[in-house]
C-alpha cells in the first residue's frame, strides 16, 4: 500500500472521537476515563448497599461501570495502587438480552428457568471473579502476581460436586465448560439432560475460598454491577431484585439502567424493594445538572481525547483520572474552570445574536430576504413606507426583528417611528421595558434562515452544544465529532484548529438528523417514538414558520389537566426512557383558585433534535395542549394531526405550498396521501 | 451440498418435478398470490407454517407446537419429494423446516421464491431527504431461536457476518443492544441485486451506519438470487474458526440469501454458530407485482 494513503487510513482509524460509546473503547477505561465531577457522591468506599444507577442513553453510565470493574482498576496501564484497591472489586455484566430473553416458557416450569438463570449467572461471575484475579496479577498490583494465582487451591467447591477441579487454571476451563453445556442445554431442552444448575451461593464460596487463601483478600467485596437491566424479562428482574435485596457481602448486586425503567420492583418473596433502605438511586444526569458542572466535565472529556491533536490543552490528564478528592476539588477551582471553559469557547467559538443579525443585513441573499418580509407585511397594510426605511445599518438586531412586528396589529409608522427613537438614542420600545429585540431575535433570525440551504450559525459554540447535548456526553462527543472535518495534511501530523461557526452549525445539523434517525431502534416502540418525535418538531416547527413571531422558541408542552389515559401516560415514559423527551414537574392551579394543586409536568424535546427542525434549542415558550391533541400527535391520522397544525396556525397550506424542506415535504405527501 | 437454480421471468419457464408436500406461509402480496396459486394447484398436501416469536412455538396449519416438537407433528418428511415456498415463508420458518429436514436426513428437495417487480418504497437513505421519514418496519427486537443461540460474550471472539438489506437501522440495533465488536463485523450485500441500481439503495442506507460503526474492514458481495454463494461465504468463515471463535449470522437481505443462510445453519454444527435475528413484522403488500421465478433445487 502507497504510504499516503496508508496514513489517511490510519488517521481516519485513529479519529479520537468518533468512539462516543463506551463499548467501542473496551473493558479497560483506565487512561480514557475522565473522573465525573459528582464521582464522591457515589459513596464507592464506604457503602454496601446495592447502587441503582440511573440515567439516559449516552451520560456515561457504561462508562462509569466500566471504570469501576477490575480490567480498569487493575489495568496494566496504571501505575500506582493504593493498596486498598483489592478490597472493592467490580464486575461489569451486560447480560445478552437476545439470549436472556430466550430463557422462558418452551415447556420448561418457571422454577426450572429461574435456577437456569441463577446458574447463568452463578457461571459468569465465577468467570469474572477469575479473570479479575488474573488483572490483578498481570498489573502493578505489587502483593499478588502470577505465581500466587497458580498457587491458589479451591477445596471448597467440592461440596457442589465432586467433579469442579481445585487449580484455578482447571476451574476456569471447567466452568466455561459448564456454560457451553447450559447453552447447549438451552437450546433443546427436551433432547439435552440439563446440567447441575449451580446456586449462587457456589460463586460466593468461590471467593470465600480465595479470601481463605490470602490475607490481602481479607475484606475482598465484589461488587457485580449489572447494565441495561430493563432489557431482562420480568422474572428475571424479580429474581435480580431478590438478589439486591440481600445483597451482603461478600457479594453486592448493582443494578444500571435508563431513567424512567426502574419500574418491577418486585421480588421472588412478592417484598418490594425499598429506596434507601435496601438500595441507593443514583441519577447521573441529574447530579451533573444539579451541581451545573456538565459543560466543565464535556470539555474535559473533548480536551482529554484530543489532547496530543491540540495546542497548549488546558487541563492536566493526570488530574482527570485521579479519583482523589483532592484532584476532584482542584477541578472546581474557578481559576482552573474559567481556564478551560474559555479555550472550549475559543474552540468552538460562536457569534452572538447581534452578530449574527449583522451577518444578515451584510450578506445579500439574508438581507433580500428580509426585505421581501418586511415588503410583504407591509403590502398587507397597504403601507406606503419603502421596506428599506425599516433597516437601520446601525441597528442590525432591531432590522431583523422589524418584519415580524410589521405582521403584528402595531401600526407601521408606530415600528418606523420607535425605530428612530432607537437610532436618536432615546427611549424606545425595541429596548427599555418592551424590549422587543430581546423577546423577538432568535425567532426572527430562525425564521429568515430556515428556508435557505445554509445552517443558521445560532447551532453553533461551545455553550450552544452543550445546551443541544442537555447532560448527554455522548450528543457533546457526537456534535464535536460531526464539526471537526478533519483536513489531513501532507506531512501527516493532524492538528485540530479552532472550528469555524458555519462548520459546526452545520455538523449539528448532521448530528441531529442521525440521532433523529436512531429513535427508531429506541425499543419495540422505536418507531411510534419517531413518528411521535417527527410531528411534534414539525408541530413546533410549524409555530417557528409564523411571520408575526407571537410565538416563537417553543420547544416544549404541558398537557391541559395533565394526562390521564394510562396509554398515553405510559407511551410519554417510554419517551422519557429513551430520553427523546424530558420532563420538568409543574404545580398548576386545576381551573381557577378554588381548585387545589395539582401535580403535573412540562416535556421539552431533547434540543438534540432542534437543529433538524429548525427551532430554538433555548427553552423560552411552552405550548399548552389537550390531552386529545397529544393523542393526535401520538397516535392520530395524517387528517386529524393536519387539522390540529391548521388549528393553531393559519398559515400551515401556505408553508406546506412553498417550502422546500424535507420536513415539510414529507408531511405534504403524507397529508395528500390520505 | 449442491444448489441446482433454474430461473426464468414466467412460470413456464420453471420445470418443477412432482412433489409430495409443500410447505409455505401466509401471503400477503401479489407474488405470495402467484406461488401459492402454482402450489395449490399442483401439490396435494400443504402444510402453512408460522413461527410465533416470544412464545417460541410455531404453527403447523393453525396448531401451535413447541420447535422441539415440530419434527414429529409434521408428516414425515425423511423419504418424500417436499417443495417450500420460500416466496411466502418466513426465515425462522424455514430455518426450523431445514434443520428438520436435514435431521431427517432428507438433502434433496426444493425451493420456490418469485422476486417482487418492485418493492413498494424504495428508501435510500440520503441525509435530509424525505423519504427517512418512510417508517421502518417493526421488528420485536433480537430474540435467539431454539436450536440457534448462543450467548454474545468477551469469553470468545465473535465473528458476525451480516446480510445487508435496505433496512439498516436492524443492524444498528443489533450493535447498539450487544457486546458484539463492530469493527470485527463483516457485511456481506447482495450484488447483483435483483434489478440494476437496486444495490445502490442498500449501500446508501448502510453506509453511514458502517461508517460511524468502524465496519470497514471485511466487506463482501454475493448475488442478491444466489443461496450458494451465501452458503459458500458462510461456510469459508466456519471453516476459519477456532476454538476461542464463534459465528454469529444476521440475515437482513434478500429471501434468496435467507436461504443460503438456512441452508447454511441447518447443515452446520450448532455449538459455535448461531443466528441473531429481530422477527420483524411482515408488510402487507410490501412487494409490488410479481418479477422472477427462481427454483433452487438442493441435493446432497
Amino acid at each position: 500500500m502507497e504510504p499516503f494513503i496508508y496514513q489517511i487510513m490510519t488517521t481516519q482509524l485513529e479519529n479520537p472521537i468518533a468512539k462516543n460509546r463506551a463499548e467501542e473503547l473496551g473493558y479497560d477505561l483506565w487512561d480514557e476515563f475522565v473522573i465525573p465531577p459528582y464521582y464522591k457522591r457515589l459513596d464507592l468506599l464506604s457503602a454496601k448497599k446495592p447502587r441503582v444507577i440511573v440515567g439516559g442513553r449516552g451520560c456515561g453510565k457504561t462508562m462509569l461501570i466500566r471504570y469501576l470493574c477490575h480490567q480498569s482498576q487493575f489495568s496494566k496501564k496504571r501505575k500506582v495502587f493504593d493498596g486498598d484497591e483489592i478490597e472493592n472489586i467490580g464486575i461489569y455484566w451486560k447480560i445478552d438480552t437476545q439470549f436472556a430473553k430466550f430463557l422462558t416458557k418452551r415447556g420448561v416450569d418457571d422454577i426450572d428457568w429461574q435456577n437456569a438463570f441463577e446458574h447463568m449467572t452463578t457461571l459468569v461471575i465465577c468467570q469474572e471473579v477469575i479473570k479479575s484475579l488474573e488483572s490483578i496479577a498481570q498489573s502493578s498490583f505489587n502483593n499478588f502476581n502470577i505465581d500466587d494465582l497458580d498457587n491458589l487451591v479451591l477445596n471448597n467447591l467440592k461440596d457442589f460436586s465432586e467433579e469442579v477441579p481445585t487449580s484455578i487454571n482447571d476451574l476456569k476451563r471447567y466452568i466455561r465448560q459448564q456454560y457451553n453445556k447450559f447453552q447447549i442445554w438451552a437450546n433443546n431442552t427436551k433432547r439435552n439432560e440439563a446440567p447441575l444448575f449451580f446456586p449462587k451461593h457456589f460463586a460466593f464460596e468461590l471467593i470465600n475460598n480465595i479470601k481463605e487463601q490470602s490475607s490481602i483478600f481479607e475484606k475482598l467485596i465484589y461488587y457485580v454491577y449489572i447494565d441495561e437491566y430493563e432489557n431482562l424479562l420480568t422474572e428475571q428482574q424479580y429474581l435480580i431484585n431478590t438478589w439486591l435485596k440481600h445483597s451482603e457481602p461478600p457479594v453486592v448486586f448493582n443494578i444500571a439502567m435508563k431513567r424512567e425503567a426502574f419500574k418491577n420492583k418486585s421480588t421472588i418473596g412478592n417484598e418490594q424493594l425499598v429506596s434507601i433502605h435496601d438500595y441507593r438511586e443514583h441519577d447521573l444526569e441529574s447530579y451533573l445538572e444539579e451541581d451545573n458542572d456538565f459543560n466543565l466535565f464535556a470539555a474535559e472529556i473533548l480536551f482529554l481525547r484530543l489532547f496530543d491533536k491540540i495546542i497548549d490543552p488546558p487541563i492536566d490528564r493526570e488530574i482527570l483520572r485521579d479519583p482523589s478528592n483532592q484532584a476532584i476539588v482542584s477541578r472546581k477551582n474557578d481559576t482552573y474552570r474559567k481556564k478551560v471553559l474559555d479555550y472550549a469557547k475559543r474552540y468552538f467559538p460562536s457569534p452572538t445574536y447581534a452578530e449574527i443579525a449583522e451577518e444578515i443585513l451584510s450578506d445579500p441573499t439574508l438581507k433580500g430576504r428580509l426585505l421581501k418580509l418586511i415588503d410583504i407585511a407591509l403590502k398587507q397594510k397597504k403601507s406606503t413606507i419603502r421596506p428599506e426605511e425599516f433597516i437601520s445599518k446601525k441597528h442590525p438586531s432591531a432590522s431583523v426583528i422589524t418584519f415580524a412586528l410589521l405582521n403584528r396589529r402595531i401600526n407601521d409608522m408606530e415600528v418606523l417611528e420607535e425605530l428612530n427613537k432607537l437610532k436618536n438614542n432615546k427611549d424606545n420600545k425595541f429596548t427599555g421595558s418592551s424590549n422587543w429585540i430581546h423577546n423577538n431575535l432568535v425567532g426572527c433570525i430562525l425564521f429568515i434562515y430556515e428556508p435557505l440551504p445554509r445552517q443558521c450559525e445560532f447551532y453553533s459554540g461551545f455553550e450552544g452544544f452543550c445546551k443541544m447535548s442537555y447532560y448527554n456526553i455522548r450528543h457533546f462527543l457526537e456534535l464535536c465529532n460531526r464539526s471537526i472535518n478533519i483536513d489531513l495534511p501532507l506531512d501527516g501530523i493532524v492538528q485540530y484548529k479552532p472550528i469555524n461557526p458555519s462548520e459546526q452549525a452545520e455538523g449539528a445539523k448532521q448530528a441531529s438528523t442521525s440521532l433523529l434517525k436512531e429513535i427508531n431502534q429506541f425499543g419495540n416502540n422505536g418507531t411510534a417514538i419517531h413518528k411521535f418525535i417527527i410531528r411534534l418538531g414539525m408541530y413546533f416547527a410549524v409555530q417557528q414558520k409564523n411571520p408575526a413571531q407571537s410565538e416563537p422558541e417553543q420547544n416544549h408542552f404541558s398537557v391541559r389537566n395533565g394526562i390521564e389515559d394510562l396509554n398515553l401516560k405510559s407511551f410519554i415514559s417510554e419517551c422519557l426512557k429513551w430520553s427523546v423527551l424530558y420532563d420538568l414537574k409543574l404545580t398548576k392551579k386545576k381551573g381557577g383558585s378554588r381548585n387545589p394543586e395539582v401535580e403535573d409536568s412540562e416535556y421539552t424535546l431533547n434540543p438534540i433534535y432542534t437543529p433538524y427542525f429548525d427551532i430554538s434549542y433555548r427553552k423560552k415558550r411552552r405550548a399548552e395542549i389537550s390531552e386529545n391533541e397529544l393523542r393526535i400527535l401520538i397516535d392520530g391520522s395524517n387528517v386529524d394531526f393536519k387539522e390540529l397544525l391548521a388549528r393553531k396556525s393559519k398559515y400551515l397550506d401556505l408553508i406546506l405550498a412553498e417550502t422546500e424542506l424535507p420536513l415539510f415535504q414529507y408531511f405534504k405527501k403524507q397529508f395528500n396521501e390520505d | 451440498m449442491k444448489i441446482d437454480t433454474q430461473s426464468g421471468d414466467d412460470i413456464s419457464e420453471i420445470h418443477f418435478s412432482k412433489y409430495d408436500v409443500a410447505f409455505m406461509g401466509d401471503h400477503i402480496d401479489e407474488r405470495g398470490e402467484a406461488a401459492n396459486k402454482f402450489i395449490v394447484g399442483n401439490v396435494d398436501e400443504i402444510i402453512t407454517l408460522n413461527y410465533l416469536p416470544s412464545e417460541f412455538q410455531i404453527t403447523i396449519n393453525g396448531d401451535s407446537v413447541q420447535v422441539y416438537d415440530f419434527g414429529d407433528r409434521i408428516p414425515d418428511v425423511s423419504n418424500r419429494n417436499i417443495l417450500i415456498d420460500a416466496t411466502t415463508i418466513g426465515f425462522v420458518e424455514l430455518l426450523i423446516l431445514l434443520q428438520t429436514l436435514f435431521d431427517s436426513g432428507n438433502q434433496n428437495f426444493s425451493i420456490l421464491y418469485v422476486e417482487p417487480a418492485s418493492y413498494n418504497k424504495r428508501q435510500r437513505d440520503q441525509l435530509l431527504h424525505y423519504r427517512d421519514f418512510d417508517l421502518s418496519v417493526e421488528t420485536l427486537g433480537y430474540e435467539a431461536i431454539p436450536g440457534h443461540a448462543l450467548t454474545i460474550s468477551d469469553n470468545y471472539t465473535q465473528k458476525v457476518i451480516f446480510l445487508c438489506g435496505f433496512e439498516a437501522e436492524r443492524m444498528d440495533r443489533v450493535i447498539e443492544d450487544s457486546e458484539i465488536l463492530s469493527k470485527n463485523c463483516k457485511c456481506i450485500f447482495g450484488m447483483p441485486a435483483f434489478k440494476p441500481g437496486w444495490e445502490m439503495d442498500s449501500f446508501a442506507n448502510n453506509i453511514n451506519i458502517m461508517k460511524g460503526k468502524g465496519m470497514r474492514r471485511d466487506i463482501d458481495f454475493c448475488g442478491a438470487t444466489s443461496p450458494f454463494s451465501v452458503y459458500e461465504k458462510l461456510n469459508k468463515t466456519f471453516k476459519g474458526l477456532t476454538d476461542e471463535d464463534q459465528m454469529f449470522v444476521v440475515p437482513l437481505a434478500t429471501k434468496p440469501m435467507s436461504i443460503g443462510a438456512c441452508l447454511f445453519l441447518a447443515s452446520t454444527p450448532t455449538d459455535q454458530v448461531a443466528v441473531l435475528y429481530d422477527h420483524p413484522q411482515k408488510r402487507v403488500g410490501r412487494g409490488i407485482g410479481v418479477g422472477k421465478w427462481h427454483l433452487f433445487n438442493i441435493s446432497a
